[in-house]
């Protein structure tokens, strides 16, 4: 496979895993390709297509971990050598950027026309913009400014058998055709490896505000703070457990995270108000303020299992009761290398540790549990419950829990963009 | 071979009777006339029959009777489309969603509201403004547009420049597909699988009909600022619109319009006292009281850097709806000038927008026809308007190629075909413009997914020649203007169909 694969691609394409940062489930793959432009990448994915090859799309190799441990073994098909922006105009407030670019590329690029992308997930250094898109993660700054499923215009797409196509375009508002960004946006690589996406940008605020309120318990921050909190018209409030506040050097409490974007007077205006609310936050200075927002992603972004509860925000209760009953031991006590924090204001708990608990059986059978029961309480419409990364889970765990009435549809759609069914197998939901 | 489209049979008649009640199935080609075209009166075509169900269970009953006798069905709200996407082709039954106006229920805690496909936008809005929310995409027919019709078309309206399309605001659906069963998209909690939803919203009445939809709802600004620059020079303005974008704000809206609009304007009732200028940009932020003035008082002075003639600021409500006059009633105001008028809907980046403004203004000069224009210049989506006189045919031909250059000049420019006016059956010749074969193809193959009989909305969308899967035995005329477009299904002797071909020919005016 590796010595036909160099033949179609060239020598410098097609290396061999053994020092390779790319690991999937822990696993070596059997070759990483690394094309230099999107001709050689669907070159890669037709002949994969024609040999039956399984196939694992990426970026910079952050996230291979989630989801079920692939069927078979695939070779890692990497962006990282598609990198750079191709047009930025700032007027335009849109940039089109290589799917391998960084994230952190992107921001800087346009920080200098006082420009954001606003797409904030927990990533390590390096993430790529293809594999943010890819699955749709997001961060606290969702609350006011959106996930990858608002921003991305339009992509090009290379699907499972090699077809380059275009989706989708690069202006903010078109109606042309079927939205095909839509399903590529959160598929997971299982449509297709993105190699360009066209991402809407918004002003980058002139001042940027942090209170941190904290508190014993969670009741008391969202009775008694939130509420007041959510009238300042927050660009985000994250609600942190104990341990997770601890682990980013905050005291050891509950606390409440509200930041304001925005011109001076809007932020001043959002300080006052804040600080005349029970609880007396303390304000941050910009720095701090960035630093602690960093580590906050930089903490999340170690995860090694992690379970997502998400429901109406006014249900949150429920979710954090369910994340915390999830933690615990089999003593009952709620262990501190578990983290736990929420997008208060979109009703989205994640619970996650950042060490793996294959050797702990005890461990995983409360989480297993733990998900199933709060998917029984949700039931279909009251919210979902899934496992993003929960890499030893045990067989027959289904870690996005989507309900069974979709699955044709879901189906047929995986048809169409990766006939041969080589995409990232056995991992997503079809 | 042209003929009008063919009745329904008794025995199917007498079903959809059955399951919507006798009153809700009109056959009668009298009562029939009001459907024969949506808000692109240009195109029309006479639907067989008429259903009207009632909530989601009779949609469902219908559908999947319909399917049984392999009729078509197109879905239709309050018919305001733009794109004749309500236009029933194929010989399709209209499956009109006005019973179902109900808003079902309203959460104000968690901000969102639950309602049937038929309710009309500015109705929810008002519905749930005494809860301190409202609903953000405002297309400008949103006195009378329903919801549905703005899931099915992906609508947008001033609004969207700071509040994005339909989607954005969009979190859930039950949908009656096009074998008549019934699935949920989206709902609480996050997606786990394909975004189904996302793909669903704006696929023009093709993948099937949403019976229940949960909108989200925003919170009702605490102030509104608008202001009215007014520009001697075209270009100025564009120049203004990118350096309000370029300089880091974020209007709700920030509108166009020219020259001919504001003439026709204030030769109308809305006249609103505005001079004889080249353009004039309505500006308007909202949101949080704090810091609203000093981001109007930016914008002001960006006008006037630009060199804006005069910016008025409106002190009060009343002098606001004044403001807006200039944009909101000028498709009215132009309406009067001619017979006809053609609405065009095509986007570009914004930074091209001086560059296309002066193209879109040749085109209409080399085909010597008036044009206005009167548009979201924040977005980049441009609404060139062309008055005309349908029984010319030589200046039907004339507005026809403009339209088609002025799609050029708009792609060329990085742009798209259409910005919220969807495809319908007016814009599928336009799609291989911006899509190739091999997209195209993918696209139909997403639709077959959905609706694999072609039975929901048929020949929408899609150039006929990419995706075929109606095989009906259809065989009828549309009239668009003078030109007679004939649609047959060549039926083979075993039955199958090699696809719908698709001839024109012009004839004489009448």
């Amino acid at each position: 496979m590796i010595e036909r694969l160099r033949e179609v691609l060239g020598e410098d394409v097609v290396s061999e895993a053994d020092f390779s940062p790319f690991r999937v489930h822990g696993r070596t793959p059997p070759a990483i390709v690394s094309p230099w432009n999107t001709d050689q990448a669907a070159a890669a994915l037709r002949l994969c297509t024609e040999n039956g090859w399984p196939v694992e799309p990426a970026g910079a190799g952050s996230w291979l971990d989630w989801g079920r441990p692939p069927d078979r073994a695939g070779i890692v098909l990497s962006t990282e050598r598609m990198a750079g922006v191709t047009e930025f105009e700032p007027a335009d407030l849109t940039i089109s950027v290589a799917a391998g670019t960084p994230l952190a590329e992107v921001e800087e690029t346009v920080a200098v026309d006082r420009q954001t992308l606003g797409l904030d997930p927990p990533a390590r250094p390096g993430a790529t913009i293809g594999a943010t898109i890819a699955l749709a993660a997001a961060g606290p700054l969702r609350l006011s400014l959106g996930t990858p499923r608002d921003t991305v215009l339009g992509l090009e797409l290379i699907t499972g058998d090699g077809r380059i196509v275009r989706i989708g375009g690069r202006v903010v508002k078109n109606v042309a055709g079927y939205d095909l960004v839509r399903l590529i946006v959160g598929s997971r690589g299982t449509l297709g490896l993105i190699t360009l996406a066209h991402v809407k940008l918004r002003p980058a605020p002139d001042t940027d505000l942090t209170a941190v309120f904290a508190a014993d318990s969670p009741e008391w921050l969202m009775d008694r703070v939130y509420g007041a909190a959510a009238k300042v018209w927050p660009a985000a409030v994250e609600l942190l457990a104990p341990a997770t506040a601890a682990a980013i050097g905050r005291p050891s409490r509950w606390c409440l995270f509200v930041r304001c974007r925005g011109n001076s007077p809007f932020v001043a205006e959002a300080r006052r108000r804040l600080a005349a609310i029970a609880g007396n936050p303390d304000f941050l200075s910009e720095s701090d303020a960035a630093h602690l927002w960093e580590n906050f992603a930089n903490l999340e972004a170690q995860a090694r299992v992690a379970v997502r509860f998400a429901t109406l925000p006014t249900r949150l209760g429920d979710s954090l009761g369910m994340a915390r009953a999830a933690a615990e031991g089999p003593d009952g006590q709620s262990a501190d290398d578990w983290f736990i924090a929420a997008h208060a204001g979109s009703g989205i708990v994640r619970l996650w540790r950042n060490e793996t608990i294959d050797r702990d059986a005890g461990r995983t059978a409360i989480l297993v549990r733990s998900i199933a029961e709060a998917r029984r309480l949700f039931g279909h419409d009251g919210g979902t419950v899934t496992a993003p990364l929960f890499p030893q889970g045990p067989d027959g765990f289904d870690p996005f829990g989507q309900p069974p009435a979709l699955h044709e549809l879901m189906s047929g759609i995986r048809r169409v963009f990766d006939p041969a069914g080589i995409l990232t197998p056995g991992r997503f939901v079809v | 071979m042209t003929t009008e489209a063919v009745a329904l049979d008794a025995a199917l008649t007498k079903r959809l009777r059955t399951i919507v009640g006798r009153d809700n199935v009109v056959t009668d080609p009298d009562a029939l006339l009001v459907y024969e075209s949506d808000g692109l009166t240009a195109w029309r075509l006479r639907p067989r029959a008429l259903v009207m169900p009632g909530g989601t269970e009779e949609t469902a009953e219908v559908i999947r009777a319909l399917a049984e006798a392999n009729v078509p069905f197109v879905p239709r709200g309050a018919g305001t489309g733009l794109s004749g996407g309500a236009l029933a082709l194929e010989n399709a039954v209209v499956l009109s969603l006005a019973r179902m106006d109900r808003i079902l229920h309203i959460d104000a805690g968690n901000a969102f509201a639950v309602v049937q496909p038929g309710v009309a936008n500015a109705r929810l809005s008002a519905a749930t403004r005494p809860f301190g929310l409202y609903y953000a995409p405002d297309p400008s027919s949103q006195t009378v547009c329903t919801i549905g019709g703005n899931v099915a078309e992906n609508a947008g309206g001033p609004h969207c420049m700071k509040y994005g399309v339909t989607v954005n605001h969009i979190l859930g659906a039950t949908v009656v597909l096009p074998d008549g069963s019934t699935v949920r998209f989206g709902g609480p909690g996050e997606n786990t699988g394909y975004d189904l939803l996302g793909v669903f919203v704006g696929s023009e009445g093709t993948f099937g009909v949403a019976t229940e939809i949960t909108v989200r709802l925003l919170r009702l600004p605490e102030r509104v600022e608008t202001l009215l620059a007014l520009f001697a020079d075209i270009d100025d303005a564009s120049r203004a619109v990118s350096a309000i974008v370029a300089e880091g704000l974020l209007p709700a809206a920030l509108e166009m319009v020219d020259r001919e609009a504001i003439r026709a304007v204030e030769a109308s009732v809305y006249a609103a006292g505005l001079p004889d200028v080249a353009g004039a940009l309505v500006i308007e932020f909202d949101g949080a009281a704090a810091g609203l003035d000093e981001d109007a008082e930016r914008a002001r002075e960006i006008c006037t850097r630009m060199g804006a003639t005069e910016v008025r600021r409106a002190h009060d409500d009343a002098e606001r709806q004044r403001l807006w006059h200039a944009r909101k009633k000028a498709f009215g105001a132009m309406g009067r000038l001619a017979p006809d008028v053609l609405v065009q809907d095509a986007v570009v980046p914004r930074s091209r927008l001086p560059q296309v403004l002066h193209t879109v203004y040749a085109i209409a000069a080399e085909n010597g026809l008036r044009l206005c224009n009167t548009f979201h210049a924040g977005d980049g989506n441009l609404h060139p308007v062309i008055p005309f006189d349908r029984r010319n045919p030589e200046e039907v031909r004339s507005v026809e190629r403009a339209s088609r250059e002025i799609m050029q000049a708009c792609i060329e420019a990085g742009g798209s075909i259409t910005g919220e006016h969807g495809v319908g059956i007016d814009k599928r010749e336009y799609m291989p413009l911006i899509f190739s074969e091999s997209e195209m193809e993918l696209m139909c193959s997403v639709r077959r997914v959905f609706n694999p009989r072609g039975l929901a909305n048929p020949a929408k969308v899609l150039p006929v020649r990419v995706c075929r899967e109606w095989v009906g035995p259809a065989t009828h005329r549309v009239e668009n203007g003078n030109r007679v477009i004939a649609m047959a299904a060549a039926i083979r002797a075993d039955g199958t169909s090699d696809g719908v071909q698709r001839t024109e020919r012009v004839t004489e005016s009448t």
